[in-house]
């Protein structure tokens, strides 16, 4: 994963250039607007609900996650995003990988190996397909090489994260990853608000359409938002999957650096081990040893809730930034054939991995 | 991102291979977190 927090709809995102003592102080006012929202979004469920009913009024019950969104939408979209909140809104992916960490708790050993298993088997076909679909669409549009790899990447394994990762190890062009990370971030927004209503319209199970969040929403934020917006154990599932395709991302950058090294194109990899070790997301490791613990009664019944808690609070931070860092017309602006070639491979890959998740439903009969 | 987002962040993967990640530290502090609870100093977290 990265080690940067990049945000491209909110400028100048940088917590690295403050002196150290100074960092700290820079990202307090930004984790309180993630605070502050995503706690009006907890509020919001709770109350807004109650106040319908009570007047009698027919309104849909909306989860927190998603008034945390859009509370966050409203803001980046309308006033924007002032400069004082800028790098603390940046580290709402440090919240999200604490919140899989301590999710971690929930599940037991045993059914991360299984769930993680049959993921393992859906995101090794997964990614395998949505690579090389990505590059023959790429070739179609005749977009660059380099930004068609950014792309593949991008929606084959872990979103921005994965762009990022790959054009440090490429070489590629600075405006290339610019595209392709606004094209991930624009498709992860619609299909916040798409997965949940096409999971409602087919009746799938928690199991089956956390998987496909998991499996075709690319950005883990976003992937985690939009199975919890399906359903608790929806979300849990949409996360793991995501996570073990996170797993993936080291082999993934390590074998398209070694191609583009054999074209001349990027530097050599000298060590294998320990680039993979590198790019290796720590937090998988984080929540697998969690799990263990838990699974081996490290926590008390009390302790696990209080854990999970734990975990639901740095996801709503997660939720309220996912809102905060999208901003609609900054993605117009990144320009329309890598946005198409992004919205046709995800439509394809949303598509094939739904057709996979219907396919291991039937024969696991979740 | 903005080109010079890119530029900073290819600057610090240089220079961040040596220094504790963000990811690392995200877990440690889940791990923080996790050790608080399990050892009582923090006993119950709302929801």
């Amino acid at each position: 994963m990265s080690e940067t927090f990049a945000i491209p709809q909110i400028k100048q995102v940088q917590v690295k250039q403050a002196q150290p003592n100074l960092q700290f102080l820079r990202v307090i006012p930004g984790i309180l607007l993630l605070a502050a929202i995503g706690y009006a979004g907890k509020l919001l469920e709770q109350n807004v609900g109650k106040y319908a009913k009570s007047h009698h009024w027919i309104f849909p019950n909306i989860e927190y996650v998603l008034w945390a969104i859009l509370l966050g939408l409203a803001i980046s979209n309308t006033v924007g995003v002032p400069a004082i909140f800028r790098a603390g809104v940046a580290t709402y992916e440090f919240w999200l990988k604490i919140g899989i960490v301590l999710l971690g708790a929930r599940f037991l050993l045993g059914d991360v190996l299984k769930l993680g298993g049959v993921s393992l088997a859906l995101v090794a076909i997964e990614i395998t397909g949505a690579i090389a679909f990505m590059t023959l669409l790429g070739r179609l549009f005749h977009l660059k090489p380099k930004l068609t790899t950014l792309l593949a990447v991008g929606s084959a394994v872990c979103g921005v994260s994965a762009i990022i990762a790959t054009q440090g190890a490429i070489d590629a062009d600075e405006e290339d990853s610019s595209f392709a990370i606004a094209a991930i971030l624009a498709l992860g927004a619609l299909a916040l608000f798409t997965f949940p209503l096409i999971g409602h319209a087919l009746h799938l199970s928690d199991h089956a359409y956390g998987l496909w969040a998991g499996l075709a929403v690319d950005n883990t934020a976003e992937a985690s938002a939009a199975g919890a917006l399906y359903s608790d154990a929806a979300g849990k599932l949409a996360v793991l999957a995501k996570t073990t395709r996170n797993a993936m991302i080291g082999f993934v950058v390590l074998a398209y650096a070694i191609y583009w090294a054999s074209q001349g194109q990027a530097k050599t990899v000298k060590n294998k081990a320990a680039f993979l070790w590198q790019k290796f997301p720590k937090f998988v490791l984080g929540f697998l040893l969690i799990s263990v613990l838990a699974t081996y009664h490290f926590f008390s019944k009390d302790q696990v809730t209080a854990l999970a808690n734990l975990s639901r609070w740095a996801f709503l931070f997660t939720f309220a930034g996912v809102g905060l860092r999208t901003n609609f017309r900054e993605m117009r602006k990144q320009g329309l054939r890598p946005f198409a070639v992004g919205a046709i491979g995800e439509v394809v890959i949303a598509v094939f991995t739904l057709g996979l998740v219907i396919g291991a439903q039937k024969i696991w009969g979740w | 991102m903005t080109t010079t987002d890119a530029t900073l962040d290819k600057k610090s993967d240089k220079s961040s291979s040596k220094k504790i990640s963000w990811d690392t530290w995200a877990v440690l502090a889940a791990f923080v977190a996790a050790l608080l609870i399990r050892f009582g100093v923090v006993k119950h977290i709302p929801w």
